[in-house]
């Protein structure tokens, strides 16, 4: 069937939103556009253009609708051929608000045979490619994770705090220097995705570290780096170190003294209590 | 606007009573055997997000309280300095961040009526520096905030209440008194509880615009911080001020701009306020990618056969596969009756005034608001996925479907995190 004759079943707006939408007739285009393969799609992804550069509000359905109903079980072998054909359009020449959308519906339904279509965007500046690469690439999983080893060396901006809040989502122990690093950077939200990072692998040896860093931040830094302690003695409390998590409460108790303070204490408090 | 620290602080209040705490959800005072005397000092309060609903959900953090307000912040500084004019003659700071505004030390309570994609990274972020906070609803974005906003409150022993107050009406009413005793019991077996709620969740109302070109940010608008935790996308003026509802990446319709008003009560009544439905069956057509739109009905049916049924009546057709059945004393044993006869009352739930006051829960706390909004995202992420979901209510994952689970804990924009 004629690609364009099928997004017809997905409606355009009347007024303002989309009340007149046909169920059957969207789920039966969304069928058309699976048995259609890459060719369809390949053209379904054609007619989405930038946005404010033309009318698209139908391609853009299909594909999502698409992406959403190859998903759950029983869909595998449509899911993954699904996904194949909407990231092989990523290398063509597209303008990068199209590439972003695409990248966005493969955050739904791609798997990690995807991630080498997606993770060229995660250093892509130009309209917020590399967080959405970074998010698709969380969403599929662990076994992203080199991607973004890959290309944390190379990032600058942007890109590099993501790059670096990504390691720390998919708690990466092989990155624990490059955490480690980041708690010394000059840019505050470094810093903090550094300690983050550190606090979700939870190493009884980095107690000192985020403690000792906790100490010298102010203001929103102090706020979340001592939260940070708190969150890594609950996480190494979880894995059966009481030692490190005590190590924590009894410093938070020592040094947290400000009277705008007095609920770190009550919290470490509660921790030691829970450790007895 | 120059900064007016209070003198006398709920801090310095507490900091002059609390010794050794230790157990305790929140804490210290009347755990330690003092009596209980209310604090006659001021607190110092702040409103973030002042827009449509921030000054009622202000006047609702203040309720009962001696308060001043120290603090308005809204990424539309000209919205923030309105509030402060009005509610303090221009005294209050204004802010167009709120880690700014959470770093002064004269700041006990905490209003948050932005647009629900910041409600939970504000909430904890105010628990971790200290403050009681009073949240609009819902709750959350999307569940895995839930559970961290749960966390933080836990761990902080701070007081939240949810912005919405229909349980407080329900736990002083005796017929919605019996059912929660009923249903809490776990004396009925074979539960055959069919509740339904037609209409009212303003589908239409707040179902988005899809394909608006984008606009230029005005120039009093922080647009990067508007857009926060959820994906950045080019601004047009639908995407903020009360029409932010129809798009996913900020509420998620009329779903969960009104379903928190409806379910938390229902919730109260049946007992429910510690777990989740198990199964989740929606009639929709498939969803749009930026924008909320249309549904027919969803049916939520928890582990013990309880069921809530939701239908738009306002687009597709009605659920009429079963009745609409209440619990009654009726569907247990003679025993069982005499059994829930000599049940207790549950206790007052107690307003966020009085929260902050006692140091214990308020009625509308973390957990309670938490399963509330899981209501509502359950629901729309059945209708955005289209088929039936099956959940674990203690996990809080969905099973065996883990493209569904991408939408549980969606990544979020750095430099935010939970």
């Amino acid at each position: 069937m004629n690609t364009k004759e099928i997004l017809k079943a997905f409606p355009q707006p009347d007024g303002k939103i989309l009340r007149t939408i046909n169920k059957e007739a969207c789920e039966k285009a969304v069928e058309q556009i699976i048995a259609g393969g890459k060719k369809t799609i390949r053209e379904i992804v054609d007619l989405v253009v930038e946005p404010g550069k033309g009318e698209d509000i139908q391609p853009r359905h299909a594909l999502h609708a698409t992406a959403i109903r190859v998903g759950g079980a029983g869909k595998a072998k449509e899911r993954k051929s699904f996904s194949a054909n909407l990231a092989d359009t990523l290398a063509d020449d597209r303008p990068k608000a199209v590439k972003g959308f695409i990248i966005r519906q493969l955050q739904i339904c791609a798997g990690a045979q995807q991630a080498d279509a997606i993770a060229p965007f995660l250093n892509e500046p130009d309209e917020h490619l590399y967080e959405y690469a970074a998010q698709a690439l969380e969403a599929i999983g662990p076994e992203t994770v080199s991607h973004f080893r890959k290309a944390y060396p190379k990032a600058k901006g942007a890109p590099r705090l993501t790059i670096l809040q990504g390691l720390g989502v998919l708690r990466d122990s092989e990155s624990k220097d490059a955490f480690r690093d980041a708690t010394k950077d000059k840019h505050l939200e470094i810093r903090l995705a550094g300690l983050w990072g550190l606090m979700r692998i939870a190493s009884d040896e980095d107690v000192d570290l985020l403690l000792t860093q906790s100490a010298k931040e102010s203001g929103w830094g102090r706020i979340k780096a001592t939260a940070y302690c708190l969150e890594l003695a609950e996480n190494l409390e979880a894995k059966g170190s009481k030692k490190g998590a005590q190590a924590i409460y009894l410093n938070i108790k020592k040094t947290r003294t400000a009277k705008n303070e007095d609920h770190l204490l009550e919290s470490a408090d509660r921790g030691l209590a829970r450790l007895k | 606007m120059k900064k007016t620290p209070c003198k006398n602080t709920r801090r310095s209040f507490l900091a002059k009573s609390a010794t050794g705490a230790t157990a305790a959800t929140i804490l210290p005072r009347h755990i330690f055997g003092a009596p209980h005397v209310p604090p006659s000092e001021k607190f110092g309060t702040a409103l973030i997000g002042c827009g449509g609903r921030g000054p009622g959900t202000y006047s609702g953090l203040c309720k009962g309280l001696d308060v001043e307000l120290v603090g308005a912040c809204d990424v539309d500084l000209n919205r923030a300095q309105r509030f402060s004019q009005a509610r303090s003659k221009g005294k209050a700071e204004v802010y167009q961040d709120f880690r700014k505004l959470l770093e002064r030390k004269d700041l006990d309570l905490v209003a948050i009526a932005t647009p629900p994609h910041w409600h939970a990274s504000i909430s904890i972020a105010s628990a971790e520096a200290g403050m009681d906070v009073l949240c609009e609803k819902p709750m959350t974005r999307f569940v895995a905030e839930g559970r961290a906003v749960v966390n933080a409150f836990k761990r902080y022993g701070r007081v939240f209440q949810i912005g919405t107050f229909g349980r407080f009406g329900r736990s002083k009413d005796r017929g919605s008194v019996l059912k929660h005793k009923i249903m809490a019991s776990g004396l009925l077996k074979d539960c055959k509880v069919v509740r339904m709620k037609k209409g009212g969740l303003k589908v239409k109302q707040w179902s988005g615009t899809p394909g608006i070109p984008p606009q230029t940010v005005p120039e009093q608008l922080d647009w990067d911080m508007y857009c926060g935790p959820s994906p950045w996308k080019p601004y047009e003026s639908r995407r903020v001020t009360g029409t932010h509802r129809g798009y996913w990446d900020y509420e998620g319709g009329g779903m969960c701009d009104m379903g928190q008003h409806h379910f938390d009560p229902e919730q109260w009544t049946y007992a429910k306020d510690y777990t989740s439905p198990v199964e989740i069956t929606p009639f929709a057509p498939p969803s749009h990618p930026e924008v909320t739109g249309m549904w027919a009905w969803v049916e939520l049916k928890y582990a013990d056969g309880f069921k809530f049924v939701m239908e738009s009546g306002e687009w597709g057709p009605s659920d009429d596969r079963q009745p609409v059945r209440d619990v009654s004393i009726d569907d247990l044993s003679k025993e069982d009756q005499e059994k829930i006869k000599a049940t207790p009352d549950p206790e007052p739930l107690l307003s966020f005034g009085e929260a902050v006051k006692q140091r214990k829960q308020a009625g509308g706390h973390p957990e309670a608001a938490h399963r509330a909004a899981c209501i509502l995202h359950l629901a729309n992420l059945a209708i955005r996925l289209g088929r039936k979901l099956n959940y674990d209510p203690d996990k809080e994952v969905f099973v065996n479907d883990s493209e569904a689970n991408r939408f549980l804990n969606p990544p979020m924009s750095a430099p935010w995190r939970i």
